[in-house]
């Protein structure tokens, strides 16, 4: 209840600090934005109705607290957990490894009969090639997920936002959730919070922005941190009523099985995560994560699309005033750190002597497009 | 009161010999920058203390690691060419990640940090290694990657990577005459690293003796008691009393725990602020602070040797146990052969079995 008390004070507060933004800096809407492109892989499973079978696997997706779904310009284009599964391809371009189109195929068919390309992840092998970095070239040890729209054919270079701003947009989008604690509108997600020791009961809607850029990814943040509060409430009522029928058990046993497939669909804190995996005899034959690193921070792929990174920085507007000489790039690590928090580290401008990029401080920014 | 008025108890405070450290950290090994974001969870002390200042008797403490500065690009890099330069002195050098072995390729790299301006090359963390461990004042491998290899040093390994130790020798000595020193775990235990930093500090400052380390250059008073030693289930061990399914509070060596033959003190010490703790909260130990990890230790749900012996029946403790368990100790401390930075890859690497 600290926590839920904290975030009333602290959500607002985050509100004004981000609105601010938008006053000070005309144009600031434009660091970091890129195309809505954003992929949510689901989270808080409900163990009423979740069996973890992939048969099954489209209802119970669609049950989850947070919903999992495609976000393309604005418009929810799927929440159906197969459809996520089937239309990831891992692609290679600029990344430091061989294709695999002559190693094995490992899946031909998911378990309801679907077929599973060869670029997904559980018939990808990994064969890596060092070499000389080029950035005309090979420049990465990240390959380059894509998600296949299959109205358009297109290799879609979806983000995670950093994961909340995809989180809430999706489950906002679908209307699925409402547990008193989150109702999603399908326009917006109302987060109610009770009582608490020196705050009245609040209820806060987040909204869907008009932009998928630097400051919105920050601002879904403090209203996920919300969001999350809310659904922790409801999750300590129903463990209570367990617990109150005697319902302790917390673990099932499990063998693990000789000859087997299996995929994981789950939001990390930064955003998408899942996993697939090929048993045979007992024993792991192939297994890929993908967390949400490879979604934001990977390289042109062989279509010559840029991954979230390149494509949110590239022509940001930069309205940071040092000059040439003190430059810091702060608009640039602004809109990556808006898609990872954990990158900070990997995040080092390199100016090239301050030749190669120039301070461009310009009120023309202002000027929507 | 005049304002010159030196207090009486000022003479038990001590100047340190040196006034200022630089601590370079390297995250560019082989690794998930785990053990820089877990040491931001240490109390006993926090980064916070030791670079403020909080603690009497320590140098200033200039911290330059790349999760936590400010600096970004060229300000950030600043520092270690001017390290390499002798220009950046005293520092001790902190090393995260496993040391990827870069002798078995012909181009490109395998981990790097920065650019090299002449070649418009990635500067390999090896080279990185190479520069600035002669001009250490101490070196610390931080987590089980760099200090013995890790899981990316498993068997059937693309990169032959290795520890730091298997990297520069396992009698090397720093210019002051320190050896490697060790804090393992995955990730490493935020208190253990940050009380190695604040004792080496102290010893930089001259107001301690020289670090006790054991054989695998751990800091004894952290490493020399096993998991099984810590474990607030041992009651249970020792009336054979153990649990067949997880969520029971009794010992969980038969489903897997490695506790007996571990050396590691987070049973006791937690994981932040004292909560936590892998077998007393119902993980089994899986032995990821040793050098032998994680080979040695898998199948990780399997139930180890050794633990069939003592659990048959507590009438044969005692001497014959814990001579039993020490083979099992002494094989897990050893890391496995293939970690090594010959020009050649023998982990049984192949790239179109799997
Ligand atoms: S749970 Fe593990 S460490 Fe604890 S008593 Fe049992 S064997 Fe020892
Ligand atoms: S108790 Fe075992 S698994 Fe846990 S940190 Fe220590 S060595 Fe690692």
């Amino acid at each position: 209840m600290k926590y839920v008390e904290f975030m009333k004070k602290v959500l607002p507060l985050h509100d004004d600090l981000f609105d601010f933004f938008y006053q000070a800096l005309p144009g600031y809407e434009e660091v970091g934005r890129r195309r809505i492109l954003l992929g949510c892989w689901g989270s808080f499973n409900d163990p009423e109705h979740c069996d973890y079978t992939y048969k099954n696997m489209t209802a119970w997706g669609r049950k989850m607290f947070v919903t999992p779904g495609v976000v393309v310009d604005g418009k929810l284009v799927t929440t159906d957990l197969v459809d996520i599964n089937l239309n990831i391809r891992i692609l290679l371009g600029s990344s430091y490894y061989d294709d695999w189109k002559n190693a094995e195929t490992f899946v031909k068919a998911d378990p309801l009969g679907n077929p599973v390309d060869k670029n997904h992840p559980w018939n990808q092998t990994t064969i890596p090639r060092p070499q000389k970095r080029d950035f005309a070239g090979k420049y990465t040890w990240v390959m380059s997920p894509r998600w296949l729209d299959k109205r358009t054919g297109d290799h879609l270079a979806l983000d995670t936002g950093g994961g909340p701003i995809a989180r809430l947009w999706a489950t906002a989008l679908a209307g699925l959730v409402d547990i008193g604690y989150i109702k999603s509108t399908g326009h917006s997600v109302k987060i109610y919070l009770p009582k608490t020791m020196s705050k009245p009961e609040v209820e806060f809607e987040w909204k869907i922005p008009k932009w998928s850029n630097a400051i919105e990814r920050d601002r879904a943040r403090t209203y996920f941190q919300a969001y999350a509060a809310a659904c922790a409430l409801h999750f300590a009522e129903k463990a209570m009523e367990e617990l109150h029928a005697g319902k302790t058990k917390t673990w099932s046993d499990f063998k693990v099985p000789e000859e087997a497939i299996g995929c994981g669909f789950h939001e990390a804190v930064r955003g998408v995560l899942s996993h697939h995996v090929v048993i045979r005899k007992g024993k792991i034959a192939n297994y890929h994560p993908y967390p949400p690193t490879p979604w934001n921070a990977n390289p042109r792929d062989i279509y010559g699309t840029p991954g979230p990174y390149e494509d949110a920085v590239q022509n940001t507007p930069i309205f940071e005033e040092n000059g040439p000489d003190k430059f810091k790039g702060i608009d640039i690590m602004r809109a990556v750190r808006s898609f990872d928090p954990c990158l900070p580290c990997g995040v080092h401008m390199y100016l090239g002597g301050g030749k190669v990029l120039k301070t461009q401080h310009s009120p023309m920014f202002g000027v929507p497009r | 009161m005049g304002t010159s008025t030196v207090p009486y108890g000022r003479s038990t405070q001590k100047a340190p010999a040196v006034k200022e450290v630089h601590i370079l950290w390297i995250t560019a090994g082989l690794g998930c920058d785990g053990d820089s974001v877990s040491i931001t969870a240490a109390t006993q002390p926090s980064v916070e203390d030791v670079v403020l200042g909080a603690i009497p008797g320590l140098p200033k403490v200039h911290l330059h690691n790349p999760v936590l500065a400010y600096e970004v690009g060229d300000d950030f890099m600043k520092f270690f060419y001017d390290a390499e330069e002798g220009r950046l002195e005293p520092f001790v050098l902190v090393v995260e990640g496993s040391i990827p072995n870069e002798n078995i390729k012909r181009e490109g790299y395998w981990a790097a940090m920065g650019t090299n301006p002449d070649t418009n090359q990635p500067i390999t963390t090896n080279e990185w290694i190479d520069r600035l461990t002669p001009k250490a004042l101490a070196v610390i491998a931080i987590g089980t990657c760099a200090t013995y290899g890790g899981i990316h040093a498993m068997e059937g390994n693309p990169t032959g990577c290795m520890g730091l130790a298997d990297y520069l020798g396992w009698d090397w000595r720093s210019k002051a005459g320190l050896p490697i020193v060790n804090v393992p775990g995955c990730p490493v235990q935020p208190d253990n690293f940050m009380e190695t930093v604040l004792y080496l500090l102290y010893q930089v400052a001259g107001l301690a003796p020289m670090i006790p380390l054991d054989d695998q250059l751990r800091p004894t008073w952290l490493f020399g008691k096993t998991v099984h030693e810590g474990c607030d289930r041992a009651g249970y061990y020792e009336q054979g009393d153990f649990a067949e399914v997880y969520g029971s509070p009794k010992c969980i060596v038969k489903l897997g725990c490695w506790g007996p033959v571990v050396n590691c003190n987070v049973p006791k010490r937690g994981w932040m602020a004292g909560i936590g703790g892998c077998p007393n909260v119902g993980g089994i130990c899986i032995g990821c602070t040793m050098p032998g990890f994680p080979d040695k230790f898998m199948p990780f749900m399997d139930e180890p040797p050794g633990a069939h012996v003592s659990s048959a029946g507590i009438s044969v403790y005692g001497r014959a146990i814990r001579s039993l368990r020490s083979i099992t100790q002494n094989t897990v401390n050893k890391e496995p052969k293939w970690r090594h930075p010959r020009a050649e890859l023998t982990t049984g690497y192949h790239p179109r079995s799997y």
